[in-house]
């Protein structure tokens, strides 16, 4: 079962990936924010990692660079929402390999994270 | 966002310090609407903190309220609280019958004003407010997800609007731009355009906007969605 890392601090946006993706039978870990996530990284080895932008403690962007740095093979798609325009172009620069604007759209979802994790394999 | 229907449930709050009086408006409240709340405060300032978390339709006072009078009342929930609630007035004096005013005692007659505004404000304010087109979607129309989504919703943004509030108090512009960013997707998953826009304006674009304007509109449109969810769900059990 292919693993996904969803870092992501709203509530409803997290209970709604994990319904979808659990539902495409991935596995799915959360974390709340970018130090938690660290932790996961450095325990588990992860097929994709979902990312918010704006993130307490550890920005989405500096986990960004270490997800690229340390795991190179890891796609990571950000999970932006509408306005972040300048933001995510910062993101692309750092190697990201694609975006999903929240609140995102169930098939583009299943369709994006399928190319990302494809790509990698 | 699809249309909903009206709906017959609606709040009052009256701040009347006579249990007689106050018993007597509940009875012909409940007479004339049965599922009407009806919250009732014999003191004017335990009214106005209860009105910083709840929306009513319409505010009724007895014109010699304590601590604070009708008039210093209404003062205070249009400037301070930036409320736009329909105020009445209640008095035993008929001279000062204005269009706001209710006669005391208490009868189906005098209040016939109230009733008539309290049907006019819920048809305004049944606009719909948010719509579950998304969560179907998401979710192939699974009732248990949906319903469980509303919980979060109801629960989480509640928290963030605390904390909202907070840093609207600290002046802490940085803070509430996350807070209005991480509740932001929550009110596009109901498809609410005005909260959005307002989060938004909390993240973006603050130095044209007053935060404090913005939290309390953002609060109201809450309790609003709120109330709408709660009563379209009654509709439907019933």
């Amino acid at each position: 079962m292919q693993k996904i890392l969803i870092i992501e601090d709203n509530p409803m946006v997290v209970k709604s990936l994990e319904f979808k993706l659990s539902r495409e039978n991935y596995e799915v870990v959360v974390a709340k924010d970018g130090r938690e996530a660290m932790n996961f990284l450095d325990l588990h080895s992860f097929d994709l990692v979902l990312t918010d932008l704006m993130l307490p403690f550890i920005s989405g962007t500096q986990l960004i660079q270490h997800i690229k740095e340390t795991f190179p093979r890891t796609p990571v798609i950000v999970l932006s929402t509408s306005k972040q325009e300048n933001i995510i172009m910062d993101a692309f620069n750092l190697g990201v390999d694609d975006f999903i604007t929240k609140p995102f759209n169930p098939n583009e979802l299943s369709l994006r994270v399928k190319r990302s994790i494809r790509k990698f394999q | 966002m699809k249309n909903l229907e009206p709906s017959s449930i609606y709040s009052i709050l009256l701040i009347e310090n006579s249990l007689d009086e106050s018993n007597h408006f509940v009875d012909i409240v409940k007479k004339e609407n049965e599922k009407a709340q009806i919250k009732v405060f014999a003191n004017s300032f335990e009214a106005i903190q209860w009105l910083q978390q709840n929306h009513p339709e319409v505010l009724v006072i007895m014109e010699d309220a304590q601590p604070m009078n009708a008039s210093q009342t209404t003062d205070y929930i249009r400037q301070e609280l930036q409320l736009k609630i329909p105020i009445f007035i209640a008095s035993a004096s008929s001279e000062k019958r204005l269009e706001h005013r209710i006669l005391k005692p208490f009868s189906r007659e005098s209040m016939s004003v109230l009733f008539e505004n309290v049907t006019e404000t819920q048809e305004i304010q049944e606009q719909p407010l948010f719509s579950l087109d998304y969560l179907r979607d998401i979710s192939d129309n699974n009732m248990e997800f949906i319903m469980e989504l509303l919980e979060i919703f109801k629960t989480s943004v509640e928290k963030q609007l605390q904390e909202l509030e907070i840093a609207k108090e600290e002046n802490d512009y940085e803070k509430a731009a996350r807070i209005a960013h991480n509740i932001k997707p929550s009110f596009e998953m109901i498809e609410n355009e005005e909260a959005t826009a307002i989060c938004n304006n909390i993240t973006y674009d603050i130095e044209d906007h007053s935060l404090s304007n913005l939290t309390s509109e953002l609060k109201i449109i809450f309790s609003r969605i709120l109330l709408q969810i709660e009563k379209n769900f009654a509709r439907k059990k019933s």
